[in-house]
């Protein structure tokens, strides 16, 4: 159903989009109204928000670096949603495509940095594929849940990253830390100055990922495929749709996506594998993917909207000493409503009124006799 | 009010000036209908008139833009099926509302609804009371999964004349029923006609109105266009009524020649939820179409799905022309599949038409260069396929889910036979679908004999089977129970081979 635009600003929104925006701004009121009820100043907290997020190079660039890794998930996220598969296993993802990343680095020391970041990234390619692969493969061929599998997985990922800090990767000069040493120089990811802002080279990667994703969705065969599959399985497969190939090829493309973040995370910012290198990147890619409607370009801003809100609120608490989590608290609210909008009982509601509004004006002189609506094509 | 409505006062149930408006399309405009007490009233109408649309405004399932409905001459608002039991009204809707993870019992506990804990005894009882009634011995513990259609539709009529229930709305209730069935459900309605409660019959099968109904409200395109006394119609005027032009019922079958053998089928073994076949044999030649009749549930179904690649067979062999193809015969491109419910297995709803028109195709089709998708190509093509097809629809952007049943059924066609197959499997493909668009169906299939195909055409419906086919095939108890070839006397003889199947039958 394509709406008549009703203005030019609702126009170039477009409804869900206008939903969206709408739900974000009520859910950032909402919460902030909650900080002022606990008694913070708002007059200090709102511009250290706000300068925090976008208000300086610095800024941006800290806005832009928290949006990478749940760019990347989200994006994994989305096309899972969007072939009918919920996949919870990005943190696990992360964890061993990093973990995966190390070890090459460390086995293979290359000192061209092209080469040597372009290994990494395959490297968090394949590992993260592989294992959501496994998840896939239990789905397409066993029947397995893989909400279920993909928990169970993370669960394995996260401890077998952790065994491995603790253990042989562990940096011995590290201050004690569980922790790995720093990947090697050439495998780091820079920091790009584009004059007036410095914006981190994994950002463009993950914008390269976001527009792989919406041709792989929208402009290529399978991408039908996984659409039609996502809205009816058992239609896909009675017209003969590759069923097992997509369940599984979903996965792993979400399971590559995922660990591509983990690796431009470890490459380009922490540089060490640690056991608390992800504080929920997998969880919150969720929430990323369903603010942004599993389309590749949602996804893409509201990573960068989380981003602003993780990065304006860890200013916030240097500032004004306002806790940091009031970010995770506005990111649950507006998650929270979101699924309120977009339950059918209020669609229902609404396309009801749209209707009533749509009578009314069909009242006015020439434009309303019954007799007009009966013309022969409109009839269901 | 411009409704012709006579004799408000007395009528059981007035619908006055009823509409309806979707989107971009009007699902009724202007329907009127009045039912007496103690009638039987019949709903005619093509797919896509309106009836089904309008049993959900007399539901509550959909609320109407403007007009009024009187109940024993006062006004009400119908808001939910419960308001709808409430008054007193009983529906079996096309496709039942039954919960197909419960069991029959549990599904008439959801609609009792007042007690904590289920009242297992009760219902047993109360089903036994029933059956007694009008027969059809149900299990109470069995799983609805595990029914057949026919069977499913029979546990949602008990169930609808469970309460005090004093109009009862059946929506094209003998679609999937057998031969034996619908004389028993007919003999049930006149009798609660007798015992001074009303019925509204929808139908498109003439034959119905005339052996059962009272009186006949004729839709057509959204309106109520006339109501008569059956007594005083005929056929032929009830049947221009309602596609608004005369009708032919006599098929165009021209001499083919038979070929080779197209689909063989050997010694094939295939388990399913209610029947198991076993040993089965059958061959579909080029120019022939292959009727396979049969009581639903006799195995048909397994067929299908094994034929299709669905299921996956115990022992046996499908083979397609000269090569065998193993397991996954279905995904040959020139091998049609024309699925029984067009909901689940026919399209994906949420999805817009053009993508629905390719699925499982695209490769075939050409309509991707190196993977990437040629979407000009793909909507040139569909829209070919919609003008082709003669779907009715604002365009190959429109979601699947909001056509009509006969519509929808079209775009399948279009889908499956658009690349000219050697080969369609069609599983009742006719269900649910008007006159017009059931004989479009059947003229499709004859279409693909003419060239040189070869159809294996399943259907529950007798009729439709003898028309267009060459060989009829009667299964029953998973088996062939026997041949017969169209011709005077092969009803009887197919009725002997599907009656000695239910003697002996599951259930």
């Amino acid at each position: 159903m394509r709406a008549k635009p009703q203005s030019l600003g609702l126009a170039l929104l477009g409804r869900e989009h206008f939903v969206v925006l709408a739900v974000m701004a009520l859910g950032l009121t909402l919460s902030l109204a909650m900080l002022a009820i606990t008694g913070a100043d708002l007059s200090e907290a709102l511009p250290a928000l706000f300068n925090g997020a976008l208000g300086d190079a610095r800024a941006i660039e800290e806005t832009l670096s928290q949006s990478i890794p749940i760019m990347f998930t989200g994006l994994g996220v989305a096309v899972g949603l969007r072939a009918g598969l919920f996949n919870i296993g990005g943190e696990g993802q992360i964890y061993v495509s990093a973990l995966a990343a190390i070890v090459v680095s460390q086995a293979l020391p290359i000192s061209n940095p092209v080469l040597a970041v372009a290994l990494v990234l395959l490297v968090g390619v394949m590992a993260g594929g592989l294992w959501a692969g496994v998840a896939g493969w239990m789905r397409a061929y066993l029947g397995m849940n893989e909400v279920i599998t993909t928990i169970l997985l993370n669960g394995i990922g996260i401890l077998l990253a952790g065994w491995a800090v603790h253990g042989p990767l562990r940096d011995r000069g590290g201050g004690g830390y569980p922790w790995s040493e720093k990947i090697g120089e050439p495998f780091r990811l820079p920091v790009l100055d584009l004059g007036p802002v410095t914006v981190p080279a994994g950002f463009l990667l993950a914008l390269g990922a976001a527009a792989v994703v919406w041709i792989l969705l929208e402009r290529t065969v399978a991408g039908v495929e996984l659409r039609a599959l996502g809205d009816s399985p058992a239609a896909a497969a009675y017209a003969g749709s590759r069923v097992t190939l997509i369940v599984i090829g979903a996965m792993v493309c979400a399971g590559a996506l995922a660990g591509i973040g983990g690796v431009v995370e470890l490459a380009g910012k922490q540089e060490r594998l640690s056991d608390f290198f992800s504080p929920g990147y997998g969880f919150t890619a969720i929430a990323v993917a369903l603010v942004g409607n599993a389309r590749a370009g949602g996804v893409a801003f509201s990573a960068v909207f989380f981003g602003a809100l993780t990065a304006g609120a860890s200013s916030m608490e240097r500032i004004a000493q306002v806790p940091a989590a009031t970010s995770l608290v506005a990111q649950a609210i507006i998650v929270a409503l979101l699924v309120l909008a977009r339950s059918e009982r209020l669609q229902r509601w609404v396309r009801a009124r749209r209707q009533i509004s749509r009578m009314l004006e069909d009242q006015t002189p020439g434009n309303g006799m019954p007799g007009d609506l009966r013309s022969e094509g409109q009839v269901v | 009010m411009t409704g012709s409505v006579e004799r408000v006062g007395d009528s059981l149930l007035s619908i006055c000036d009823v509409e309806k408006r979707y989107d971009a399309t009007v699902a009724l405009s202007g329907a009127s209908l009045s039912v007496e007490p103690s009638e039987i009233h019949a709903l005619l109408g093509e797919n896509g008139a309106g009836k089904t649309t309008l049993m959900n405004v007399l539901d509550g399932i959909t609320s109407p833009d403007r007009g009024v409905i009187l109940w024993e001459g006062s006004e009400v608002t119908i808001d939910s099926p419960r308001a709808a039991a409430a008054l007193g009204i009983g529906m079996v809707h096309q496709h039942d509302r039954l919960v197909a993870a419960l069991t029959v019992g549990e599904n008439f506990a959801l609609a009792g609804g007042s007690s904590f804990i289920i009242p297992r005894d009760e219902i047993s009882k109360q089903l036994k009371d029933l059956t007694d009634r009008y027969g059809g011995a149900i299990d109470p513990d069995a799983r609805v999964s595990d029914l057949s259609v026919g069977e499913r539709q029979w546990v949602s009529l008990l169930r609808a004349l469970t309460g005090d229930v004093s109009l009862l709305v059946l929506d094209e209730p003998t679609t999937t029923l057998t031969p034996f069935e619908r004389d028993r459900l007919f003999d049930a309605l006149r009798d609660y006609r007798a015992s001074g409660l009303s019925v509204i019959f929808i139908t498109h099968k003439l034959d119905e109105v005339f052996s059962l109904c009272d009186r006949v409200t004729v839709m057509r395109r959204g309106r109520a266009v006339a109501t008569l006394k059956v007594a005083d119609t005929t056929r032929e005027e009830l049947a221009s009524l309602m596609v608004g032009r005369d009708v032919d019922t006599d098929f165009e079958r021209h001499e083919v020649e038979t070929g080779g053998a197209l689909l063989r089928v050997e010694g094939l073994s295939v388990t399913g939820a209610r029947q198991r076949v076993t040993g089965l044999d059958l061959e579909v030649r080029s120019g022939e179409i292959v009727g396979i009749a049969g009581v639903d549930g006799n195995g048909q179904r397994e067929l299908v799905e094994a034929v299709t690649g669905i299921r996956p067979a115990e022992a046996g062999w499908v083979r397609f022309g000269d090569a065998s193809t193993g397991w996954h015969p279905g995904r040959a491109a020139s091998v049609a599949r024309i699925p029984e419910d067009r909901h689940r297995h026919g399209l994906a709803l949420g999805r817009p038409l053009w993508e629905n028109l390719h699925m499982g195709r695209w490769r075939h089709r050409r309509l991707g260069t190196r993977g990437l998708l040629n979407r000009r190509a793909a909507r040139g093509r569909s829209e070919e396929l919609l003008r082709a097809y003669d779907v009715v629809c604002s365009g190959p952007d429109q979601l699947a889910g909001e056509l009509s049943g006969g519509n929808q059924q079209k775009a399948v066609l279009a889908r499956e036979l658009g690349d000219a197959p050697q080969l369609v499997i069609a599983m009742n493909p006719c269900r649910g679908l008007d006159i017009a668009a059931a004989r479009f169906v059947l003229d499709q299939l004859l279409e693909v004999r003419a060239r040189g195909g070869g159809v294996l055409f399943v259907s529950y419906d007798l009729d439709e089977i003898l028309a267009v086919s060459d060989r009829v095939l009667v299964m029953a108890v998973g088996e062939v129970a026997g041949e017969v070839v169209p011709g005077p006397h092969a009803p009887d003889e197919i009725g002997l081979l599907m009656g000695g199947a239910e003697l002996g039958g599951p259930r």
